[in-house]
């Protein structure tokens, strides 16, 4: 079901080509699929449902799902790496190049006036974490250097997707981003690749992550994906989840599992 | 009001392009002159003074105050989220047209040229151009990003090949009825393509937004249809607007009546009401 990258160092674009493979080797959709799986998620979540309103509905994430709900806010620095990483994705992707990271990330940031408090907290940071960030955001940077190199633009990459699934009449929505996404979507095989990357280590619940991630694609397009993948820009470390049958049923349960917990009915 | 949904049992793309040409829908009509006359007296009246500055309500102004959120004043900057739409719809046309193969590519293209106008002088100063041209390259990834994403999603959702022959209008400017009478206050219609551009032909209105439907999105779509009826008044008004939010894979169509551009215009009245409130001199970009 779930296929780890070798031990090894991957070399340059490993990631993108696992997630796209071989297009004979590509399943072909079941057009029953996304309905069955809603169907069945509607009806387990009717419990739960219950006691939700649709004005304050029970807000899910791939994360929150997979990993229980955050019980940290996150650090400054955490929350600015992130962000900036994220700036850089786009610029590996669509130049393929980037000469100064900290600087270009920064400045793309800077560009977001939803970002505006976060750029003020990097403004505010010393001088010595200033200098330990931007060394930080260079050092991933070497590691999307590695994997997101040409990807040619037939593939059709687009970056940051939103994906947001309404189940039980609005009374739980379940979010998430697609850092990168490949792809068409097609009525007769899967082809629509999903690229998480994180700037944390992958974890024991990375393969949950994607399976919930595969899912809301399928229910959002009505069509499963391709595969999905993490890639951690901490460590180089890659993840790839082959989308079947037995990952949208796990993750439908997982996603049932967090409403009845988060929505506390268990 | 009568909302259809696309068909669940066909492919989205197939669907949403089904719902732009779908013709059960009511035989349109011209938008009545009393209501025109009636909605641009009342906004005359409640029109805050000049000196506020301008007014421009579009259907996330409406929506948002009607809910009881507050406008906030915010001036215009130039971000990637605000050029996303601009480049993404040029780029749209771009590709349907034939003159680019990829959106990335088109996306690239249409910035080069918007650039190019800048550095010939043929934009104005603040323009999309003029902020393109001196953004370091960091920001001009984001940007290309966001519009080849917002161009991807419009490009993959819809059968261009009927959209085309449809007689389809891509990108043009945004619906704005300025008040007579207080012309520094307008209403917005915020619409990504129109069908139906010439005067016999009937027109449909599609409308690309973030996120996912709500219980206000019916204010929304009629909202796209009053302005459009109010700029076009030598001809029927639009016979559907149809919303569609690729986040969520979800598109519904608003069959537009008179009662619709009525809701329209209440909602309209109201939101302007709440900005015309003492307390609530705020106004949106």
């Amino acid at each position: 079901m779930y296929a780890m990258a070798p031990p090894h160092h991957p070399t340059s674009t490993d990631v993108v080509l696992a997630l796209r493979g071989h297009r004979q080797h590509r399943p072909s959709i079941d057009p029953n699929l996304a309905g069955g799986l809603r169907a069945w998620l509607e009806d387990d979540l009717s419990e739960v449902a219950r006691s939700l309103e649709p004005s304050s509905p029970l807000l899910l994430s791939p994360r929150s799902v997979a990993n229980g709900p955050l019980i940290a806010v996150p650090s400054v620095l955490g929350l600015a790496r992130a962000a900036l990483v994220n700036c850089l994705v786009a610029q590996r992707l669509i130049f393929h190049d980037v000469t100064h990271p900290m600087d270009d990330a920064l400045s793309a940031l800077e560009a977001q006036p939803e970002q505006a408090d976060l750029v003020d907290a990097i403004h505010g940071l010393d001088q010595a974490s200033f200098a330990r960030l931007s060394a930080e955001v260079a050092a991933h940077d070497e590691v999307l250097a590695r994997h997101l190199s040409r990807v040619p633009t037939t593939w059709l990459p687009r970056t940051n997707v939103r994906k947001s699934i309404s189940l039980a009449g609005g009374r739980i929505i379940v979010n998430a981003v697609a850092s990168v996404e490949f792809g068409t979507p097609s009525i007769t095989t899967a082809s629509i690749s999903l690229l998480d990357i994180t700037t944390s280590n992958l974890d024991a619940a990375t393969s949950s992550r994607l399976g919930v991630i595969a899912l809301i694609e399928t229910l959002r397009s009505g069509a499963a994906p391709l595969r999905c993948a993490s890639l951690s820009t901490a460590t180089g470390e890659i993840k790839v989840c082959d989308v079947d049958d037995v990952v949208l049923s796990d993750a439908v349960r997982l996603v049932v599992d967090a409403a009845r917990i988060q929505g506390g009915i268990s | 009001m009568n909302v259809r949904y696309p068909s669940a049992a066909l492919p989205f793309a197939r669907s949403l392009t089904d719902l732009l040409f779908d013709q059960e829908a009511p035989l349109p009509r011209r938008i009545d002159p009393a209501l025109r006359k009636v909605l641009g007296q009342r906004m005359a009246r409640l029109a805050p003074d000049r000196t506020n500055g301008s007014i421009s309500l579009d259907s996330f102004t409406v929506t948002k105050v009607l809910g009881g959120e507050l406008a906030t004043a915010t001036p215009f900057t130039w971000s990637p989220r605000a050029a996303r739409r601009i480049l993404g719809l040029a780029a749209t046309q771009r590709l349907v047209g034939g003159v680019a193969s990829t959106p990335t590519e088109a996306v690239r293209a249409e910035i080069e040229d918007v650039i190019q106008r800048a550095n010939e002088r043929l934009a104005r100063s603040g323009s999309l151009g003029h902020w393109l041209a001196e953004a370091p390259p960091g920001v001009l990834a984001v940007v290309i990003a966001e519009a080849v994403t917002y161009d991807t999603e419009l490009v993959i959702g819809l059968e261009w090949d009927r959209v085309i022959d449809g007689g389809a209008s891509l990108g043009t400017a945004d619906a704005l009825w300025a008040v007579p009478g207080a012309p520094w206050v307008s209403l917005k219609g915020r619409r990504d393509l129109v069908i139906g551009s010439t005067a016999d032909v009937p027109r449909t209105l599609l409308a690309v937004r973030g996120g996912r439907p709500s219980t206000s999105s019916t204010a929304d779509l009629a909202h796209v249809a009053l302005v459009d009826g109010l700029t076009h008044p030598d001809r029927p008004h639009a016979q559907r607007v149809v919303g569609y939010w690729p986040a969520a894979g979800r598109a519904i169509g608003l069959d537009v009546d008179g009662e619709t551009l009525k809701f329209a215009a209440r909602n309209a009245v109201t939101a302007l009401e709440q900005f015309s409130a003492p307390s609530r001199s705020l106004h949106a970009a």
